[in-house]
């Protein structure tokens, strides 16, 4: 079965299927996890990280610090009074900064990783100077960086744009590989859906007049750098609620610690021996049972899933919008380009009674030869393949090409008196019946057979005769149906939206497997369903990429607008496809899930973690007052300084032994909610009580070994 | 464990399970306000209720107006039970001429607490220190109503679960009536009967003076006991009328009655959970926590009932016979009525401290060190393996919201339960409620077993708090910390071996008591306000399962977890030690020996 | 208040034989290493009001999650 893995190699897999986005050069490239600058650059920011003030923000690791502090005064006073067992407190001291030393790190590898690539960015966010266009008319030049919305520029070969824009005037090739990564150029036009241009990308050719959209440090790329550094992070809905969770949890273990000091001197009252447990080992304890593991991983994480994102060349404007996307329930997929290849491609030439096949495909290439649609090369394509018919070379007197118009609805050839046309059913029934022909009943049937079939009937006429018709087809993409049949699993329901007519839509909703289908949709219809959908309880995610798109990407829980589309449905939705593939919606729900399960995961381990943790440090604690408890030392560890000690190494170890995993994400393949919840409480809930007890172990050996406690 | 002891078990849950769905069914239209067999004999009476209190059946409150009416509701219940104890001298059927000497403030704010929050500690004697009119009036009263009470909160919370985009969550005054008058008072009449019928007594004659065979004068005391035994099992109560409680021949006489007994303070926790099933419309999610419910209570009693019958090993080393033979039951029967014998004790000392009963049929204090350690973790989960009317049921929500939401979100989507997403409201409130109660047992437990007062003071007359414990050694802790986990859980079972009515134990366990109905309880009415007025997120295969055994098995280990990581450290220095000493031969007695255990 | 915080001030007593597998170590080792509790009792005091300080700041953090 294949998987959506969220891994990048898979995203340019899925790429390469699709004509729209050959060359999936990556804006962000995934780098070696340790990479040795990321971490020195990390290594530097945690020590920073130690400051309580920032420190506060995270109260987990606070606690944390605030015990290895008072566990250092102790130490300290202890070392100058001459106290007992100096190593073993220099030890739990030592160990209990790195726990929060481990957790910074983890946090600060993820900030470093998006401010590296926040770098590479602004590197190309140079001052530029801008050609405003003064009101008469005339040029003059001012830095890029005084430019306010509703200035005019004026761009020409060579220049960098200067700022966020609308193309007002003209027509040019704009290489945005600064933004997306790609390096073929695109073509920049006024008016239209292509009219957008992004400030820092450059005009290769020709000129145009940009009015500009966004006062300086507003612009796009200033928004994308703040994005990928993590800047303008805020915590999700989920996260605050964990850290509710993760708060109440410390909590508890607070009390049950604190309250402990009392009961001990209870009970070494009554046993007459032993005696109460140091702070240190008061400490070891709290810190030890607290979620350190997820406390100290949970916004790595979060900065991380943005990280990923980021990696499929999405631009997510808020985490939001990625914790959302693991929740959507429907995903409008729109027809062409998504679940189609985008063009129809003939593929039958159905006679009329008393018509020859040859001639119907004879007709049908001499009408295609000029039309540079793909659809009209496909014609021409299947007339040399069926029946062995060249394309010829036809002298340019004797020819007049009829190109395709919105009112004619027809496109041919008029070819030494002959009047070849193709086109739609009824415009070309009406230039037949003009030229006093008139068309056979059997055209109706046969257009409506391919309706039925989910094509496109396109009718052939050699004059005021019909000759019959070329059946066009949308060619669903390879895979999609399987794709398809993923979501389904993951309990997504697949809508596909379209403006062809019922028949046609619910034959190739049926090819893909679709859930359901939303036919001669008008962008209104795609905001109505939205909201339906909503009122029902549904997340909602689509992808858009024209201004009319521009409401429904705003209503929808996930937007992501394609980056070709016009700056406003880039404004509204919440995440941006710098490649402008479709497709990519389905990697982000799968980011957006996998970003969930490793918050569980982690969140899971590190209570379950606990269980064994108390086996290490209960009998020790106690070893002195009731050595009876000595029975529940079932790892064997061999003095209870090292057992401490060796569940605190433990604590700590685990942090950054589990840094990779929160950065990575853990392993998601898409299925049904109650496999994914076995798997996952096996691997994470019963691993995470067993794990502990040979790591412990394995560590009160090697204490053991060097005589460290 | 005998055949014949597993045998008996098995017929107490197998009744209970027989009755869950009639009952819970029966229950679910009662609260929906649907038309019951019950209808035309006592529809007036509800009806009559409503004229008099002037409430209007159909208008709902907001959770904040619920609670607002739980709380006056419960504030006049407490100034009603204060002072009719206190002034029972001047109040007629008093036979026996108490008056206010037999109850000092502090011993009637902690039984007016105890019986307001349906925790129904005694610190006090009933026989020798309570008028009939008292145990009738305010006693008997608060059984029913605060039974009542907590089945209204229960339903509200099902209700924030069932509705969705909604403000109100139920009328508590309708909730409680209908809770009295169709489930509480029908059962509770026909229990009535039946004990009177097999022994229990019911009078209002004085106490009887006797000679016994030996030739010594004793009294033995009488009252309206059947009609009070009846609600105090079926409302999960479990103050008994005199001392010595179930164990008590006028309250529990015999095998039968003792079984039947045990059923009442079952049947209608049990049958809740089918009720929620059936309120919000998936009978499953109801019968996965009565599954949570029925594999947790049957875990405690297995491992309960396995170590009393095993017997202690010192005894054995001396050569004792504790193994079960026809003639002989074997075991520790230390504490145990014999008519009762090992299995009916332990199996009701876990029912009694699942439910938030804590009737006693026998002695807990004597149980062996793990077999006490059940009773005690059983009501630190809060309660909640099957609990209290209505509160076993709320409490397992609470534990549900946060097992789904750590667990929930390992199937890649925000957490959600019954169709409701978990936000941080509904995180927090479950976190509060849960912190709420581990604090009161935590911390009073920690202040006693250090605090010391004046000799013969007013606060604690015998001196130290610790001074009150009948043992020393590791069992003297787990009567302090069994006394504030009975209160806090509202269960209000004894450990005994421990006196409580001092000024100082009667505030603190009645503050616990208190803590541990109102904190944990104002939470919970916030979630279901919260619940309610959410959008119900549609179920699809992407949505976490909540009835399957998955389910049942993560609800139970975070039940577990939770409570195990809360007080595995006090346990260790309690029973569990205890346990290990007594392996090694060591015993502990009520002196303390001056070299400790070690000489 | 005195006698509250003299509880606190239980001296250590001699440590005794030890009965398990913890035996031997605890024989050789330094008791007191672990447990140490003599006059300076003021080591609880301080940690109880730190920790009294941290309750209060998390259950800040629990009621005020969006301030974090």
């Amino acid at each position: 079965m294949p998987t959506i893995s969220t891994a990048p190699e898979t995203a340019s897999r899925i790429q390469q299927d699709d004509p729209r986005s050959l060359l999936p050069k990556k804006l962000v490239r995934a780098r070696p996890f340790f990479d040795p600058e990321i971490v020195r650059r990390a290594t530097q920011a945690s020590l920073a990280k130690l400051n309580p003030i920032t420190l506060l923000k995270n109260p987990v690791m606070f606690v944390v610090e605030a015990g290895a502090a008072l566990t250092t005064i102790f130490l300290i006073r202890d070392m100058l009074t001459g106290g007992s067992a100096i190593g073993f407190q220099v030890q739990i001291a030592l160990w209990l900064w790195f726990t929060v030393l481990f957790a910074n790190f983890a946090e600060a590898m993820a900030e470093a990783r998006g401010k590296a690539q926040a770098e590479t960015l602004r590197k190309t966010k140079t001052d530029s100077i801008a050609k405003i266009v003064l009101p008469g008319g005339k040029l003059e030049n001012v830095p890029a960086s005084k430019l306010r919305a509703g200035d005019i520029v004026h761009c020409e070969a060579g220049d960098t744009i200067p700022g966020d824009g609308d193309v007002i005037e003209g027509i040019a090739t704009v290489d945005e590989s600064v933004i997306t990564g790609e390096s073929a150029p695109v073509i920049r036009e006024s008016g239209g859906d292509r009219s957008a241009v992004t400030g820092g990308t450059r005009v290769l050719s020709d000129c145009i007049r940009i009015r500009i959209t966004s006062n300086p440090g507003e612009t796009f790329l200033d928004r994308m750098i703040a994005l990928v550094e993590g800047a303008e992070r805020q915590k999700t809905p989920n996260e605050v609620a964990l850290n509710i969770l993760i708060a109440g949890l410390t909590l508890i273990f607070l009390l049950a610690v604190v309250t402990l000091q009392p009961y001990v001197a209870f009970s070494v009252t009554q046993a007459g021996s032993g005696s109460v447990p140091t702070v240190a080992v008061l400490v070891s304890l709290l810190v030890c049972l607290i979620p350190t593991t997820i406390g100290g991983l949970l916004s790595a994480i979060g900065i991380a899933g943005m990280d990923r994102v980021m990696q499929h060349n999405v631009l997510a404007m808020s985490g939001k919008a990625v914790e959302a996307s693991g929740d959507v329930n429907t995903l409008l997929l729109d027809k062409t380009g998504t679940i189609t290849l985008g063009n129809r491609q003939a593929v039958e030439f159905l006679p009329v009674a008393g018509v020859a096949d040859g001639e119907l495909a004879d007709a049908a290439q001499l009408s295609s030869l000029a039309d540079e649609t793909p659809e009209g090369r496909s014609v021409v394509v299947l007339a040399k393949e069926k029946h062995g018919l060249r394309g010829r070379e036809i002298a340019d007197h004797e020819v007049k090409f009829i190109p395709f118009s919105a009112y004619t609805r027809m496109s041919g050839v008029d070819l030494n008196g002959r009047q070849l046309r193709k086109g739609a059913t009824e415009a070309v029934s009406k230039f037949v019946g003009e030229l006093g022909g008139v068309a056979p009943p059997q055209l109706t049937e046969i257009a409506d057979r391919i309706s039925r079939q989910g094509g496109t009937p396109l009718a052939v006429a050699d004059g005021p005769r019909i000759l019959g018709v070329i059946h066009l087809k949308d060619v669903v993409k390879g895979g999609m149906k399987e794709r398809i049949g993923q979501l389904r699993a993951m309990g997504i329901r697949s809508v596909m939206i379209t403006g062809d007519n019922p028949l046609t839509a619910a034959a190739i909703a049926a090819e893909a497997g679709v859930d359901d289908f939303l036919a001669q949709a008008t962008p209104k219809d795609k905001l109505e369903y939205i909201k339906r959908e909503q009122a029902e309880g549904r997340l909602v995610a689509m992808t858009g990429d024209g201004t009319n798109d521009a409401p429904a990407l705003a209503q929808a829980d996930v937007g992501l607008a394609m980056n070709t589309g016009t700056m406003a449905a880039k404004e509204a939705g919440n995440l941006v496809d710098l490649d402008s593939n479709p497709t990519k919606l389905i990697e982000v729900v799968a980011i957006g899930k996998q970003l969930l399960i490793t918050r569980g995961a982690l969140t899971t381990f590190s209570i379950a973690n606990d269980v064994a943790k108390y086996f290490a440090i209960i009998p020790a604690m106690f070893a002195a007052t009731y050595p009876a408890l000595g029975v529940l030392n079932i790892m064997g560890l061999h003095t209870p300084q090292s057992a401490v000690l060796a569940a605190v190494i433990f604590n700590a170890l685990i942090i950054i032994a589990l840094v990779p995993l929160a950065l990575r994400g853990v392993k998601y393949r898409p299925q049904g909610a109650a496999a994914l919840l076995r798997r996952n409480l096996l691997l994470w809930g019963v691993g995470g009580i067993l794990v502990p007890f040979p790591g412990i172990w394995a560590i009160d050996q090697v204490l053991a070994l060097f005589h460290l406690a | 464990m005998t055949a014949l002891g597993i045998l008996q078990i098995v017929i107490c849950f197998a009744l209970i399970f027989a009755c869950t769905k009639p009952l819970g069914a029966y229950m679910a239209r009662v609260f929906e306000g649907q038309r019951t067999f019950l209808h035309p004999v006592v529809r007036w009476l509800e009806v009559l209720t409503y004229k008099v209190s002037g409430i209007h059946e159909e208008v709902e409150q907001r959770w904040t107006q619920y609670t607002a009416s739980l709380l006056s509701f419960s504030i006049f219940g407490f100034l009603l039970v204060y002072f009719l104890q206190r002034m029972q001298g001047f109040l007629p059927f008093n036979p026996q001429h108490f008056g206010a000497a037999q109850v000092s403030p502090d011993l009637a704010f902690n039984t007016a607490t105890s019986f307001l929050t349906n925790t129904n500690w005694q610190a006090y004697s009933g026989e020798s220190t309570l008028s009939y009119f008292v145990q009738m009036a305010a006693l008997t009263v608060q059984n029913f109503v605060s039974a009542a009470a907590g089945m209204a909160v229960a339903v509200a919370v099902v209700r924030g679960f069932a509705r969705h985009q909604m403000k109100t969550i139920g009328n508590f005054w309708v909730d409680m009536t209908r809770a009295s008058v169709y489930v509480l008072l029908p059962i509770a009449i026909v229990a009535a009967l039946f004990l009177s019928s097999q022994g229990v007594i019911q009078n209002l004659k004085p106490y009887t003076e006797v000679t016994t065979m030996e030739g010594a004068r004793q009294t033995i005391a009488q009252g309206p006991v059947a009609s009070q035994e009846a609600i105090k099992e079926l409302g999960t109560n479990g103050g008994g009328f005199f001392n010595a409680n179930s164990a008590h021949p006028f309250e529990n006489p015999t095998p039968v009655t003792n079984l039947f007994e045990m059923w009442l303070l079952l049947v209608i926790p049990a049958a809740f959970t089918y009720t929620f099933g059936r309120m919000i419309g998936d009978a499953r999610q109801g019968w996965a926590i009565f599954a949570a419910f029925l594999i947790m209570s049957l875990a405690g009693v297995l491992v309960c009932y396995g170590f009393e019958q095993a017997g202690n090993p010192i005894l054995a080393n001396l050569g004792v016979q504790t193994a079960a033979t026809p003639t002989q039951a074997g075991g520790n029967m230390e504490g145990k009525e014999v008519r009762f014998g090992i299995a009916n004790s332990t199996l009701w000392a876990n029912i009694t401290t699942d439910t938030s009963t804590g009737a006693v049929n026998s002695m807990h204090d004597s149980f062996l060190p793990i077999a006490g350690l059940v009773p005690l973790l059983n009501m630190m989960t809060d309660i909640v393996i099957f609990g209290g009317v209505g509160a076993g049921l709320y409490g397992i929500l609470i534990y549900a919201i946060v097992a789904v939401f750590i667990a929930g979100l390992m199937v890649g989507r925000t957490p959600e339960y019954l169709g409701k997403k978990l936000e941080q409201k509904e995180v927090k409130m479950a976190m509060l409620a849960i912190i709420v109660t581990s604090a009161s047992i935590l911390v009073f437990t920690a202040i006693s077993s250090q605090i010391h007062f004046p000799k013969k003071g007013y606060w604690n007359p015998p001196g130290a708090a610790v001074a009150n414990i009948n043992n020393s050694g590791p069992h003297g802790l787990s009567e302090i910390l069994y006394a504030y986990a009975s209160s806090t859980g509202n269960n209000g079972s004894a450990f005994a071996g421990i006196n409580v009515n001092t000024p100082w134990y009667n505030l603190t366990l009645g503050l616990a008591q208190l803590i541990g109905r109102f904190l944990f309880l104002i939470p919970i009415l916030a979630v279901a306000g919260s619940l309610a007025a959410k959008k119900k997120v549609p179920v699809t295969s992407g949505t976490f399962p909540t009835h399957g055994p998955l389910f049942v098995g993560l609800l139970i280990g975070t039940v577990i977890i939770i409570a195990v990581l809360t007080y595995f450290p006090a346990v260790s220095l309690g029973p569990i030690v205890e346990h290990y000493l007594m392996h090694s031969g060591k015993l502990f007695s009520t002196i303390l020996l001056p070299h400790g255990i070690w000489s | 208040m005195s006698r509250w915080v003299a509880s606190f001030c239980w001296r250590a007593g001699p440590s005794r034989r030890p009965a398990t597998n913890f035996e031997d170590i605890a024989r050789t080792t330094e008791p007191a290493a672990l447990c140490e509790l003599g006059e300076d009792s003021m080591d609880y005091i301080i940690t109880g009001i730190a920790a009294l300080g941290l309750f209060i700041y998390l259950v800040y953090a629990l009621l005020r999650p969006e301030k974090f």
